[in-house]
């Protein structure tokens, strides 16, 4: 089913279903995500954007359809997963920081424990990345001591320091206060424009129209309309997607 | 020139509020109070009994007294208005008049007190045995903490991977023990294991059955540790690449760690108590030592220094156990803000 001689296509979606017990969460979902490509995915709350986004690191197993990250199957039963979130990094909704570690220990955590890197090259690559976000004199704080959206920057530089091909974004911006989602949002352009491969479950229109090449509508379970976030926001074809967009503009 | 009108007065319906807040209530007021105390008194004075071997109707009078005082206090201290020093006083004055009373009509013989409870001679004989003994209570004791511990986390570990058989047996294993008296169980394994085979002798008895005891609570407070952590914390460990283990280790274990201080080593002075129990099985450790002196010397001074011994092991420990309690729900209202 995968195109595996095309090295453009990141991720491959088939026909992917999940159910929550009775719940049919994800109806069958097909689509695929280029190399250095951003993606967008919005719906109404309970349409399963978010169960689609865990789904593609496994965080939620599908019960049936195929997922294909460079061709690699990843529901076949033969793939180390661990090896493979290595490859794809995930922000959250709630940055779900370690609180017990400052942040530097934070982003050299999974560098020291899952690629075996040193602790000084681990600490070198974690304040870059620090630096990267705007978050190097914080280095030592604990999250807590953090504002919502530094912590939120801080999660997106400890999954950055795996070096992941793909970058996941579960509505990175919800849970913080109006002035703090820009300086999310920045971080996440810049990454954009770097070339790394982006799904992000948002709603924000002044990023998406920015930063994301193409944005899939999901509504009840399924992929209603894709396309440019141009073609979505002026002209959506779909009732659910014009429905959506009248309530959130 | 019009007279301006005045708004009809609607009747507030505070006003029944309002009539009540002039009125204090009987029991409230410094007429009572004080005329109850001094009825008291007055009361104290003229019938307690004068001679010490009490009849019935002395009894009677003290216990009066007792229970008069106490309601009397009570009402004193449900009067939100009183300032607190007066309720301070008043729980001191109470605590007077029982000594009071307690010294004044009971048997003992308190001129002897110091010979019997505190005898230095007695004590000095007492105390190479009961030093043995000492040592032998902390040695179950902390053995049997190193059992629990172990066990307890491996059990908890074991527990917070669901997998269904698994469960059966943890589940199973927690219930028997938590429901076997522990004194019980030292005797089984003392006394009834060796039909099987299994000698052991009576420290290890001891040690062993007081370990397995803990480790069935010791496993329930570590799972309710690990359950506390969010679990956005595991799927974040899962999705940067950590495996099962590192997640456990790195993640889940030094956030349950916090939560679990506390109530673990309340646990732990718990298990540590109950080593007095070791000798219904021949071990001769604090409290046994303590007896054995007392029957020899027929004089108690032993038992109150084990006593005091007690104290001195473990309201420090209680005291941590607090502390770090406090301290835990003080860093959680930080991170909940």
């Amino acid at each position: 089913m995968s195109d595996q001689t095309s090295p453009e296509i990141m991720i491959e979606v088939v026909d992917l279903h999940k159910r929550f017990k009775d719940l049919h969460v994800l109806k069958g979902i097909s689509t695929t995500v280029k190399r250095s490509e951003v993606v967008a995915v919005m719906g109404p709350s309970g349409s399963g954007k978010s169960t689609f986004l865990r789904c593609l690191n496994r965080l939620e197993e599908p019960n049936s359809g195929h997922i294909y990250i460079e061709g690699v199957d990843i529901l076949s039963p033969y793939i180390d997963i661990n090896k493979l979130r290595t490859e794809m990094g995930m922000v959250f909704q709630s940055f779900n920081l370690f609180p017990h570690m400052t942040c530097i220990q934070n982003v050299m955590l999974a560098p020291m424990h899952v690629r075996k890197i040193s602790r000084d090259e681990a600490y070198e690559r974690g304040i870059k990345l620090l630096e990267k976000v705007g978050l190097a004199h914080k280095a030592d704080a604990y999250p807590e001591q953090l504002s919502g959206g530094q912590q939120q920057r801080v999660a997106i530089a400890r999954a950055l320091a795996m070096q992941p091909q793909i970058m996941f974004f579960d509505e990175p911006t919800s849970a913080l206060d109006p002035e703090m989602i820009g300086e999310v949002l920045d971080v996440m352009s810049t990454l954009a424009r770097e070339g790394m491969t982006m799904v992000v479950v948002s709603h924000e229109m002044g990023f998406i129209r920015k930063a994301a090449d193409r944005v899939l509508f999901l509504a009840d379970g399924l992929l209603v309309e894709e396309g440019s976030p141009e073609e979505i926001f002026n002209n959506p074809q779909h009732a659910r997607t014009k429905d959506f967009l009248s309530k959130i503009l | 020139m019009t007279q301006a009108t005045i708004p009809t007065r609607v009747p507030s319906r505070l006003q029944d509020l309002r009539e009540q807040a002039g009125r204090i209530p009987f029991i409230r007021r410094k007429e009572f109070t004080y005329g109850s105390l001094a009825g008291l008194a007055v009361f104290a004075v003229l019938f307690l009994p004068r001679t010490v071997p009490l009849t019935p109707a002395g009894m009677a009078v003290i216990a009066l007294l007792v229970v008069g005082s106490i309601a009397w206090a009570a009402i004193f201290f449900s009067d939100e208005l009183k300032p607190e020093w007066s309720k301070t006083l008043t729980a001191f004055a109470l605590l007077i008049l029982f000594g009071f009373l307690y010294y004044r009509y009971s048997t003992a013989q308190w001129s002897r007190m110091m010979t019997l409870f505190m005898n230095m001679e007695v004590i000095k004989v007492a105390l190479p045995r009961l030093l043995e003994g000492l040592v032998i209570t902390v040695k179950i004791a902390i053995s049997s903490w190193v059992i629990s511990t172990l066990l307890g986390l491996f059990l908890a570990v074991f527990r917070a991977f669901d997998n269904r058989v698994l469960n059966i047996f943890i589940i199973a294993y927690v219930d028997v023990f938590r429901a076997i008296p522990i004194m019980v169980l030292m005797v089984v394994i003392y006394f009834a294991l060796p039909y099987v085979g299994l000698t052991l002798d009576a420290m290890t008895s001891a040690i062993l059955a007081l370990g397995l005891n803990s480790a069935a609570y010791v496993a329930e407070i570590f799972r309710g540790g690990i359950m506390s952590v969010k679990k956005g914390q595991i799927e974040a460990a899962r999705a940067l690449g950590l495996n099962t283990w590192q997640t456990m280790r790195l993640v889940l274990l030094p956030q349950a760690i916090r939560v679990v201080m506390p109530p673990l080593v309340g646990n732990y002075v718990a298990s540590a108590k109950d080593t007095a129990l070791a000798s219904s099985i021949s071990v001769i450790e604090m409290m046994k030592a303590a007896l054995v002196e007392q029957a020899m010397l027929a004089n108690p001074s032993p038992l109150i220094f084990c006593f005091v011994l007690y104290l001195l092991m473990f309201v420090p420990l209680t005291r941590l156990s607090s502390i770090l309690e406090q301290r835990m729900k003080k860093s959680q209202r930080k991170a909940n803000v």
